[in-house]
């Protein structure tokens, strides 16, 4: 299953909802397409991994990438919601304690 | 149980690897099956990027479960020669590297990882016991 990010703008944060599976061959669409919110001023984002099945570490490496450069500025990169199996890689990566993580869209979104 | 496949040497051929992997453990370790699929995928993509490094090639995977213990053996005949770490360090939060984090994870589900260079490529063994 290809990859497919929905993008919302929101008062304070800007969303993303990314479905589909995220490995070497998209992860520099999805860093993509947060590096053009940082871009646009826009540093507290987002992202709703609940209907990603499959993340591997290239879909990481552009996460730590852009957490590094809203950290920065100001900003910062918040997870909503990650299935099960996106929750596992984090956890086995380490980046579970690096990444603020919330159970919900809701959550996050409020904690900015 | 014993299986084998062969992949060209491209991102896109490394889906194939989760069915491959899923098909020789038992479906109720769902969670073992998605981490060892991922611990392998994170090793063909290194391959990919470092052994072969945009040049054409193949990748061979067999997968044998003998009793609880599963043995992947992946080679390769890429042309970059390829030296692992003697010890693999976790990447360190505070720095937050971009890299190193694929190494990291085959280390964390594996319970042995080896490699072999060869005259021409190389061979990797990752095994795992599973309890």
């Amino acid at each position: 299953m290809a990859m497919e990010i929905n993008s919302s703008e929101m008062k304070r944060v800007q969303l993303f909802e990314v479905i589909g599976r995220v490995d070497s061959t998209n992860a520099n669409e999805l860093g993509t397409a947060l590096d053009k919110s940082v871009d646009s001023g826009r540093n507290n984002l987002v992202l709703d991994l609940n209907g990603v099945e499959y993340m591997s570490s290239a879909g990481l490496r552009e996460m730590v990438r852009v957490l590094k450069r809203v950290k920065r500025v100001g900003g910062d990169l918040r997870i909503a919601n990650p299935s099960e199996r996106v929750k596992e890689v984090f956890e086995l990566a380490g980046l579970d304690t690096i990444f603020e993580i919330y159970p919900t869209q809701v959550e996050a979104v409020g904690s900015f | 149980m014993r299986r084998e496949l062969v992949i060209p040497a491209t991102y896109e051929a490394l889906a194939q690897i989760t069915p491959f992997i899923e098909s020789v453990i038992d479906p109720a370790q769902s969670c073992l099956r998605a981490q060892l699929a991922l611990a392998v995928h994170e090793l063909c993509a290194n391959i990919v990027q470092h052994g072969y490094g945009g040049t054409e090639g193949q990748i061979t995977l067999e997968a044998e479960l003998n009793g609880q213990t599963l043995i992947v053996s992946v080679q390769d005949g890429a042309p970059n020669p390829y030296t692992p770490p003697a010890e693999i360090v976790p990447p360190n939060p505070l720095d937050l590297p971009e890299s190193g984090w694929g190494m990291h994870i085959i280390h964390q589900v594996m319970d042995e990882v080896s490699h072999q260079r060869l005259p021409a490529g190389n061979r990797w063994q990752l095994t795992k016991v599973i309890g």
